[in-house]
């Protein structure tokens, strides 16, 4: 046979047009193919479109105000209080009731005197004339209540001292209890709650008279649930509740993991009108050797609570801002493929081409961690969680005909963050601060199935303490 | 319109794909798994090796389809995958090539020779026995029709490296084929 005169391309290529072999692992290729696509994960539904987040939106402002609150009663200068007071209640549906409670001894009838009670007294118009004469009636009829002798408690300073007893009359009935000595400390503590969370109602509406039946007033019930857990103290008043304004620089990394093949780039998509273009610009690619990142900064609004001596809790509110750009340029298809060899491509060009990435969120952190307790200079080390809510996420390009996928950022995200620094004390109530964090999102940010980015942050900051 | 037919046939299988049907990906397996598996041939160097290329490819072609966009055929989008997912496959191999002096590879012209028949499979062994860099260089090049300016962007190196790479491939092909002419002259 006469050899024939080839080139090795035309050789190699007609040899291959149309080649074709039956691979051993046919079937078992098959079953594992479908394995991984019929297992893809369930459409993603933006986050903040579910109820759980409505919920947890709701639930985490809830939470922080009751913090507040918490923290704010058990650090607001107190008096020792002993009140003896006790109510029972031994139907649902009674018409009135009057309770009247008598101190039997008392010491120091100097001290007889209740602060917040007389503030609400004096904010309701309740009569303030008989502190002296401490008993309480109450009426199911609450305007009723406003204009007759009003409830009074008994003060001793002295608890061990305090003898109670509780006289209920109720109709025909008459219910009497006798407060055991070792539970007066409790109901202390409980009343002082209870008359806090009334002189905050009767300042906002002195309209609003509140009866002292603690069975008809749901957040009372959980008040008293809860309060006896709870170790107030009475006898000595610190700092212990901060407030913090603070700045961060952050070393930004969106961490970017990918699925699929570079090309054809599954981040290029939709169909352009009127320019045919070839996605082998490879945006993967791209990303991984041609991203810019640009400065990240972060202000932060924090409060926080010491626990003890050394420990705090520590929440609050942070806006981050990050941006970043990939270099990618696109190739324009001049002229369709090869019809009868599709694989080869027909002129081209090469277009410059930025893609720009910004994204603005809030991060509402929770944190745990410790403190040195001195007068000047102090360090802390903390660590936490935080949702990372989406405000804003935009991605451009400035060869506009090109449109990319990344995926939607997701709204919340979770992310694990530790910190550490230093805090010098200038006064007993001014604090300026200097601090290191790390952030990392636990899951990836974007709902794309071809990547996955975690970002991290870390961040040098300063800042100025405030405390009560 | 056998042509127009079979478009909307196409068409019809890739909507049933996008939705995930289990039949319309099947036959789309059965319409290039035999002709993708010699392509997976060619970038690698063993069947299980090209068979995890091919497996691997598949599924990025099922979870990718809905970006299909009708500009060019399916069956160079499909290639085009498969090819991708072998290139990837190589990846840790072809980032070597990046440290390689282009100035210490210079191209060596090469002649046209008088051969003779050869089955692909005669083909497909000659390109296997070649370097991984030189056996993806000249897959690119010579059947799949890529310019080296192209090819540079593909891989991550300089068109020079990708024309010196091919050059030394294409000699060592030619001198497998000479080879192979001398054994036929032989027994003839």
């Amino acid at each position: 046979m006469k050899p024939e005169q080839y080139n090795v391309e035309d050789l190699f290529r007609s040899a291959f047009e149309n080649a074709s072999l039956e691979p051993p692992r046919k079937e078992d290729m098959w079953a594992a193919i479908q394995s991984a696509v019929q297992n893809k994960p369930a459409p993603v539904i933006p986050i903040f479109r579910t109820r759980w987040f409505k919920v947890s939106i709701a639930a985490s402002i809830v939470l922080l105000l009751g913090a507040f609150y918490y923290f704010s009663a058990s650090n607001s200068p107190q008096e020792s209080l002993n009140i003896t007071n006790k109510i029972a209640d031994t139907e649902q549906n009674v018409d009135t009731q009057k309770i009247e409670k008598q101190s039997v001894e008392n010491d120091n009838t100097s001290l007889h005197k209740d602060v917040t009670v007389s503030k609400y007294r004096q904010n309701n118009a309740i009569g303030s004339d008989n502190n002296t004469k401490p008993d309480v009636i109450l009426s199911e009829q609450p305007k009723k209540l406003a204009v007759r002798k009003e409830n009074v408690t008994t003060i001793a300073k002295n608890k061990d001292e305090a003898k109670t007893e509780l006289v209920e009359k109720q109709d025909s009935k008459s219910v009497v209890a006798a407060v055991i000595p070792n539970k007066i400390e409790g109901e202390q503590a409980f009343a002082g709650v209870q008359y806090e969370i009334m002189e905050i109602v009767a300042l906002a509406s002195p309209e609003i008279v509140i009866p002292f039946a603690t069975e008809k007033q749901p957040i009372l019930q959980l008040v008293a649930i809860i309060q006896p857990s709870i170790a107030i103290e009475k006898t000595k008043t610190t700092n212990t509740l901060w407030v913090g304004f603070s700045g961060f620089y952050n070393s930004y990394k969106p961490n970017f993991q990918f699925n699929t093949p570079d090309l054809p780039s599954p981040f290029i998509k939709g169909k352009l009108s009127s320019i045919n273009f070839s996605d082998s610009s490879n945006v993967a690619k791209d990303i991984r050797e041609n991203m810019a990142i640009n400065s990240s900064l972060s202000l932060n609004i924090d409060f926080g609570k010491v626990i003890g001596k050394y420990w705090f809790v520590r929440s609050g509110l942070s806006f981050s801002s990050t941006s970043y750009s990939v270099n990618s340029p696109v190739i324009e298809l001049l002229a369709e493929p090869n019809p009868t060899n599709p694989t080869v491509l027909g002129k081209t060009k090469v277009v410059a081409n930025t893609i720009n990435s910004a994204t603005t969120v809030i991060n509402i952190p929770i944190q745990f961690g410790y403190q040195s307790d001195k007068k000047g200079l102090n360090y802390f080390v903390g660590g936490g969680l935080s949702a990372d809510i989406l405000l804003n996420n935009s991605l451009t390009s400035t060869y506009s005909p090109a449109v990319y996928d990344f995926g939607n950022y997701k709204a919340l995200n979770m992310s694990i963050m530790g910190n550490a620094g230093l805090l010098y004390n200038i006064t007993s109530q001014f604090s300026t601060l200097v601090e290191f964090n790390y952030r990392r999102s636990l899951t990836s940010v974007s709902d794309a199935a071809h990547y996955s980015s975690n970002p991290q942050w870390i961040g040098v900051g300063v800042g100025i303490r405030k405390k009560f | 319109m056998q042509s127009t037919n079979n478009d909307n046939e196409e068409k019809l299988l890739i909507a049933d794909c996008i939705r995930n049907n289990a039949k319309a990906q099947r036959a789309l397996y059965e319409r290039y798994y035999r002709k993708m598996y010699v392509v997976a041939l060619r970038y690698a160097k063993t069947t299980f090796e090209a068979e995890d290329v091919l497996q691997e490819s598949f599924i990025k072609i099922f979870q990718n389809i809905k970006d299909f966009n009708f500009e060019s055929s399916l069956d160079y989008w499909v290639k085009r995958i498969v090819v991708n997912t072998a290139l990837k496959q190589n990846r840790k191999i072809l980032e070597k090539m990046h440290m390689e002096d282009i100035a210490e590879m210079r191209s060596e012209p090469v002649e046209d020779l008088a051969l003779g028949a050869y089955n692909f499979q005669e083909l497909l062994k000659m390109i296997q026995q070649l370097s991984t860099g030189y056996q993806m260089v000249f897959n690119l090049y010579a059947i799949e029709g890529y310019k080296h300016s192209e090819i540079a962007e593909m891989l991550g190196i300089s068109e020079g490296t990708s024309k010196s790479q091919y050059s030394r491939a294409k000699a060592l092909i030619q001198k497998m084929l000479e080879k192979e002419e001398t054994k036929v002259n032989v027994t003839v």
